[in-house]
């Protein structure tokens, strides 16, 4: 099984890109599960014709140990199973604890041995600011970590305080940097500024995504890009990354 | 209407899931870590421990403060155990925690890797949330116990006679004779107890755990445990406990035929009424932790009707997560004739319901209160009959 868990600053794409890999794990004839770990839930809206499937955490509060597998996991577009961990009221409660109950669910209900993915991608908020918030990248639920930034100062700080977060992890046995995906913004030397923060982190930029209208005319229609623009210049640069994390592991 | 499961207005709580775990290594020469701000410590060495004052044991509580909590800082707790560790030389380290780690988040497995690489001695992460009931605690450390120190063996017929006790603590047994006679009840039948985990055995039995024919679990503490065995090595297990001579017969005749067939059985509370006849007439409530509460019935209903008052008794018993709901515990009081329990549950006796309330104190819901009044109700010398005539 392949675990990958992809981070990055708020707003960067990740949920884009994460949803991106999904369907070319699956076009690989993988077997993917995709988690996402935000209160937002809005990690596979597009693999579910733009619409919310309910969060794992709105469940386990309605259900408690009565809710089954089946109440957390959905499938989505191409057979990708897709979770949203979910969170508290907006200004309430505990996100982070959410995250680790979230996990803590599936694993009980021995969700991976059942499933049985060959992919597993988890897609998580913005940055590690708690421990909750750094659960895939623990206790074996990752083996790389992967982050989105561009070439904007913000993305990059956040990029460099995840890659200490894992740094820190690595040294408890757990996942390892896999390298930056660079989702263009467009701004002046971007591609310069990124090499740099590889260089610093001691790794690699492993994907250059274009910035491409394709992916908000998608996202319109309540779709996501590989699904109406499989062909569009990002798409086939997803395909190219897919690859090299399949090689990489 | 949805049930309020955090409400307890008159009843109290049972043991913790740390005490649970302190209780199940508590013998077993390992130091274990509650981590904690305090407080779970005193009430675990006060309340929840019986051997605190006659034999030693390595317990420590980290002492977490607010700023150590909020900042996530592992590396104050892993200073403290490894300078613990360089004075004391525990032979293995167990790892827990109540609410506050559960809260942060705290990363058992990976500050137990830390402090492994450190010390050189394996390090048990269990993660408890100081939530749950011990049942939850006692086997989450015992599996964990299991999972790191025996190497699963498949059935050979040299264990044919060997048996294991699963889920033994005081926190179910107390101090007074229980274990011995559940060990000389089984003994008596000719099996050997290959280990009894965790009262009276050492560390290296406790290793030997798969060279059995079958586990027996006495407690529903050890009920994890016994799955974990069972799905590494196929062993399977009974559930049950020998509460008097003929539950203790019953019992032995399940283990022999689990380690003829490798099933899975259990004694089962064996209701003789239907819930409108238990309405008409009443019954004979038993309260208690699962399998000796399910036990105490079965051997209850095994009686001639008149030892029983012509009723028929049934067992009601905590969960582990949410434990007696009072909104479930009030009608089933209040119905029945006779109620069995701690005395600590006679609060929930009103306006002359039941018409008698036998107390059989419990170690992990009243402590050390009624301990001295704990019966012996493990071997064949226990009397359902008499118990039910004091």
């Amino acid at each position: 099984m392949y675990r990958f868990a992809v981070y990055g600053k708020g707003g960067i794409g990740k949920s884009t890109v994460c949803s991106a890999l999904s369907c070319a794990f699956a076009d690989l004839g993988k077997k993917v599960l995709q988690v996402g770990c935000d209160p937002k839930a809005d990690s596979t809206l597009y693999l579910h014709g733009g619409q919310r499937i309910p969060t794992m955490l709105d469940i386990l509060r309605e259900k408690r140990d009565r809710a089954v597998l089946e109440d957390l996991v959905h499938t989505g577009y191409k057979g990708i199973l897709c979770a949203e961990a979910g969170g508290p009221t907006p200004g309430l409660g505990c996100a982070g604890r959410g995250i680790a109950a979230a996990f803590e669910a599936l694993e009980e209900r021995d969700a991976f041995d059942i499933l049985q993915p060959d992919v597993v991608l988890y897609d998580v908020l913005g940055d590690v600011v708690c421990g909750g918030f750094a659960m895939p990248i623990r206790e074996g639920y990752a083996d790389q970590v992967y982050i989105v930034t561009s070439g904007e100062n913000m993305s990059i700080y956040a990029a460099a305080n995840i890659a200490l977060a894992v740094e820190n992890f690595r040294q408890r046995g757990y996942a390892h940097l896999g390298g930056l995906i660079l989702n263009r913004r467009n701004v002046p030397d971007e591609r310069k500024k990124v090499e740099e923060l590889a260089q610093e982190l001691h790794t690699q930029i492993l994907a250059d995504l274009p910035r491409d209208n394709c992916i908000s005319e998608a996202q319109d229609q309540g779709k996501g890009v590989m699904e109406l623009y499989p062909d569009s210049p990002y798409a086939l640069k997803v395909r190219e990354l897919t690859e090299k994390m399949l090689k990489k592991d | 209407m949805k049930k309020d499961y955090q409400t307890h207005v008159f009843t109290s709580t049972y043991t913790a899931d740390v005490s649970g775990v302190c209780s199940a290594m508590y013998e077993l020469g390992g130091m274990s870590v509650l981590h904690d701000p305090s407080g779970c410590n005193s009430t675990y060495s006060t309340h929840d421990e019986p051997r605190w004052y006659d034999s030693d044991s390595l317990m420590f509580v980290s002492g977490l403060d607010e700023i150590t909590a909020v900042m996530g800082d592992d590396s104050v707790l892993i200073r403290d155990v490894v300078k613990a560790v360089e004075d004391l030389h525990p032979r293995f380290i167990t790892l827990c925690g109540a609410s506050i780690p559960h809260i942060i988040a705290f990363d058992y497995r990976g500050v137990a890797y830390l402090i492994e690489k450190e010390c050189h001695i394996p390090v048990l992460p269990v993660p408890t949330d100081g939530l749950k009931s011990y049942v939850s605690g006692v086997d989450l450390a015992f599996r964990a116990f299991v999972e790191r120190f025996c190497d699963p063996l498949e059935y050979q017929e040299d264990f044919r006679d060997r048996i294991n006790l699963l889920g033994v603590t005081p926190l179910d047994f107390s101090v007074n004779q229980n274990v011995a006679m559940m060990r000389k009840t089984f003994e008596d039948a000719g099996f050997i107890i290959n280990c009894c985990m965790a009262m009276g055995d050492s560390f290296e039995q406790m290793t030997h755990a798969y060279r059995a024919g079958c586990n027996v679990v006495v407690s529903s503490a050890g009920r994890k445990t016994a799955r974990f065995m069972n799905r590494t090595a196929g062993m399977p297990y009974v559930e049950g406990l020998p509460v008097g001579p003929q539950i203790a017969s019953a019992l032995i005749s399940m283990i022999r035929e689990t380690i003829r067939d490798r099933k899975v059985r259990r004694i089962e509370a064996d209701a003789a009424m239907d819930s409108a006849e238990l309405s008409r007439t009443g019954g004979i409530l038993v309260i208690g932790e699962e399998i000796f509460a399910k036990s105490l019935t079965a051997a209850v209903n095994g009686l001639p009707p008149k030892q029983r008052d012509e009723a028929a008794a049934y067992a009601m018993w905590p969960d582990p997560e949410e434990g007696i709901a009072e909104e479930d515990l009030i009608p089933a009081v209040r119905k029945a004739k006779i109620v069995i329990a701690d005395p600590l549950y006679k609060v929930v006796c009103r306006e002359g319901a039941p018409e008698r309330f036998i107390a059989f104190p419990h170690e992990a819901y009243s402590g050390r209160i009624f301990r001295k009044e704990i019966p012996v109700f493990a071997g064949t010398e226990f009397s359902a009959a008499s118990m039910l005539n004091r």
